[in-house]
């Protein structure tokens, strides 16, 4: 027992140091895939930074980012938390069939008014044909998906108050929510996101089609294409948590294959696609739809109907518009967190006169900050 | 450097480790005295020369105390010096503050209070006679900044470890038990108290109407439970990796949360400050060979003390006070009728200390009451509240697991039956938690160190 109690001794011991130096030896990670981040690399020493400790801290970021088999660890971490019942990280809910849902943002009145400010401005200004639209985040349409006790009605609320608070304003308000709900167990969020699949954006679509006033096309009309069958997407990123099937991101396509040009013109680009393939493979590859946020973006097609929309909206607002793009000879959308121009002056000079308000509840309720 | 951290884990203790058990053994001390400094040094650069320094003085002391005749004077000294810079580092801005003055800008060296109460223990004990004064300054400064139990204790007496600084063994099994021992602790820290821990910082920031009578005792039992493993695992990493280095150290926790009464509980609650303070603060002062009423006195002093001693902030005065009228109540009516209480003699005690750890743990008296009352608010009960249920669902694992091992059950389990070549599974067991430690350290942004203001 006495020599079989030396050699585990030697053994921990040399197994531990001969790990030690691996980890003194090995050449630095540069990125995490995983965690989609640079990993921090080896501080720089000087006497200074000693004194006041910087380099102490520097050093400890180094050792947490580059110890060998760092990445298995994440998992560990998240599988053992799991075992021991933890029904949460950093906000987002594990909730069933690998849904990993975020919480939504609290019921804030002050903050639905500020984000409700410019919609009740031009609307009032009578020029134009409002509609108006809130779309839910996965956590009110998949709410049975949660955990236990993890449900509440934050996204009803706002949507009520949002809804109520354009009453009599001169604005079409689409319900969108309800006819999401009608189709809630079909493929319409993201497991791993908190936006709607391209599934979800047809149903909106197919529900804005009353509100605006044009014959929507059926989705036996498109063609579906898979963009990705391994996309991750941010509450997945948020929650790392290992163990999850990866999303699938989908494209689609009219059937008369019309052609799109699309304009940024704020930062000089522009591109003959609403897709930008290049971010699929990215850490953001829902950005595919229209290449992400950008304050203006404006999209011409084929459409011949004589139509032009103004879209005020988010990343949820997006991810419909290669449906809307097929009524509309223009659409020029809007993102007002980082638009600083008129949407009115710019109405007004090309002449638009349709205007949709297009928000999830997410961008609703944080609009001030 | 603090042993939950990547630093320490995975660099610092292999190296130490390596060096340590490959030079010759005159060597050895020296390898631990660097290593300590460089421990310490990593989280005070600076102040590690005022650690350097009291392990000079008080070297210095004890050699003055075997010569002079002036005994008593150069005691006096020796603990005015000590406890002056424990009172100006730790102290001064409490009293700044409390009269009204702004707060100065000093900061609070780690460890202080723990490693000055270990140098007076050397010096008084001299002084009495009843240990032998050090004369090699290298193993006095080994003695002081011994990294193992440096910066959150147990409180070694120096006649604890005396010998073993000259004269110790190294057997692979104690190396073993050492490692499954630091191993524990690291667990109870990591896995348990911090993921615990979060549950009390999210109820400690509730406000008045949030806080429901259902969240209070929650958040309480939380903090009883981070406290615990937090402070133990600490002690467990310590007197671990004193074995893995030769050492015993003294237990510091016996299961406290067994007590059947409050002077149980301090009889099982972080043991090293307790008796120090008995050794030398209580029995200096008379003991129990005094009459009734100074002895109350005396354990009254003892309390805002030991209350003191754990931060300079009035609350942990109020806790001291709360602790010493609980036990001079106890003496007077309660330790009698204990045994005939049973089970409800530990529910007592329970009661209490989650009481105290809320003094404890909230800082602003204002706080302290409005979180005592929303315990006992009927009016606000909160026990349907759906935020308060999925918490409550989410960590019941974890508290169910902390409390069971709180028992010492599991460990009295384990340690009957994983004996002879079954002990292979303890070893097993031990690396497992390590890497599970490692991958939780690995992005936790939730990792306190608890004991900063000791």
């Amino acid at each position: 027992m006495k020599k079989l109690n030396n050699i585990i001794a030697l053994v921990f011991m040399f197994g531990f140091i001969a790990y030690a130096l691996v980890n003194l030896f090995h050449a630095p990670y540069e990125k995490s895939e995983k965690e989609n981040r640079y990993l921090t690399q080896l501080p720089q020493i000087s006497f200074s930074k000693i004194f006041d400790g910087s380099f102490m801290t520097e050093f400890e970021q180094y050792a947490a980012d580059q110890y060998r088999w760092r990445d298995s660890a994440v998992s560990i971490k998240a599988s053992v938390e799991k075992l021991l019942g933890k029904k949460m990280n950093n906000g987002v809910y594990f909730g069933k069939d690998d849904y990993l849902i975020a919480e939504p943002s609290p019921f804030d009145p002050e903050k639905i008014n500020k984000g409700l400010a410019d919609l009740l401005y031009l609307a009032g200004t009578t020029k134009y044909n409002v509609s108006f639209a809130v779309i839910p985040t996965v956590f009110e349409i998949e709410q049975d998906k949660l955990p236990m006790f993890s449900y509440e009605d934050t996204e009803q609320k706002i949507i009520d108050y949002a809804h109520n608070a354009v009453f009599g304003k001169n604005i079409y308000v689409s319900d969108v929510g309800s006819h999401l709900n009608e189709h809630k167990d079909e493929y319409i969020y993201y497991r791993t996101d908190h936006h709607q699949t391209a599934l979800g954006s047809y149903y909106i679509y197919e529900k804005l089609a009353e509100a605006l006033g044009f014959e929507r096309y059926f989705i036996t009309d498109f063609n579906r294409e898979i963009l990705s069958d391994s996309f991750y997407g941010s509450s997945w990123a948020r929650a790392s948590i290992g163990g999850i099937t990866p999303d699938i991101l989908e494209k689609f396509t009219h059937w008369s294959n019309m052609e799109f040009y699309v304009r940024y013109p704020l930062e000089d680009r522009e591109r003959d696609s609403l897709y930008d393939y290049s971010l699929v493979e990215s850490s953001e590859p829902y950005a595919v739809y229209l290449g992400g946020n950008h304050p203006l973006i404006e999209i011409s097609s084929q459409a011949g109907t004589g139509r032009k929309l103004a879209i005020i909206g988010d990343s949820y607002a997006r991810s419909v518009i290669p449906f809307l793009a097929n009524h509309y000879d223009e659409i020029a959308m809007f993102d007002l967190r980082d638009y600083t121009g008129s949407v009115e002056g710019y109405m007004d000079e090309h002449a638009i006169t349709e205007l949709l308000v297009m928000y999830s509840t997410e961008t609703l309720t944080t609009y001030g900050n | 450097m603090v042993f939950s951290s990547i630093v320490f884990l995975l660099y610092f203790l292999s190296f130490v480790l390596g060096i340590y058990h490959l030079v010759s053994p005159k060597y050895k001390n020296i390898v631990l005295l660097v290593a300590s400094f460089i421990f310490y040094a990593w989280g005070e650069p600076v102040y590690v020369l005022l650690m350097m320094f009291s392990a000079f003085f008080n070297y210095e002391s004890g050699i003055w105390l075997e010569r002079t005749k002036y005994r008593k004077l150069c005691l006096t000294i020796n603990i005015a010096v000590n406890i002056g810079m424990l009172v100006y580092f730790k102290y001064t801005n409490l009293i700044l503050t409390t009269f009204g003055f702004p707060a100065a800008d000093i900061a609070l060296p780690i460890g202080i209070s723990f490693y000055t109460f270990q140098a007076l223990s050397y010096t008084i004990d001299v002084y009495r006679g009843k240990t032998k004064v050090q004369k090699s300054l290298m193993l006095f400064a080994l003695y002081l900044s011994l990294f193992p139990q440096l910066i959150a204790g147990p409180i070694v007496r120096y006649s604890d470890i005396s010998s073993q600084l000259k004269n110790r063994r190294h057997t692979s099994k104690q190396f073993m038990d050492g490692a499954c021992r630091f191993c524990a602790g690291l667990c109870k820290k990591v896995i348990i108290a911090n993921s615990i821990g979060r549950l009390w910082a999210e109820v400690s920031a509730m406000n008045g109407s949030e806080l429901t009578m259902a969240w209070a005792w929650l958040g309480a039992l939380a903090f009883a439970i981070q406290i615990y493993f937090d402070f133990s695992g600490y002690s467990d990493m310590a007197i671990g990796l004193g074995k893995i280095f030769g050492f015993e150290f003294p237990e510091n926790f016996r299961y406290p949360y067994m007590s059947k009464s409050i002077t149980e509980f301090w009889r099982r609650w972080h043991i090293s400050l307790s008796s120090w303070f008995k050794e030398y603060v209580y029995i200096p002062l008379g003991g129990n060979r005094v009459k009734v009423a100074r002895q109350y006195i005396n354990i009254l002093v003892v309390w805002l003390l030991t209350g003191l001693w754990h931060g300079a902030s009035w609350n942990f005065v109020l806790w001291g006070l709360y602790y010493a009228i609980l036990l001079i109540i106890e003496k007077l009516f309660v330790l009698k009728h204990i045994r005939s209480m049973g089970k409800l003699a530990h529910i007592y005690a329970m009661f209490f200390v989650l009481l105290g750890w809320v003094i404890f743990a909230v800082e602003d008296t204002g706080g302290i009451v409005s979180y005592i009352g929303a315990m006992f608010d009927l009016g606000n009960t909160g026990f349907a509240d759906r935020e308060f249920l999925f918490t409550l669902m989410s960590d019941a694992i974890l508290i169910i697991t902390a409390l069971v091992v709180a028992t010492g059950i599991p460990k009295l389990i384990y340690s009957r039956l994983l004996t002879g070549k079954w002990e292979l599974i303890k070893y097993a067991a031990a690396v497992i938690g390590f890497a599970v430690c490692v991958a939780y350290l690995t992005d936790d942004t939730f990792n306190p160190f608890l004991y900063f203001r000791f």
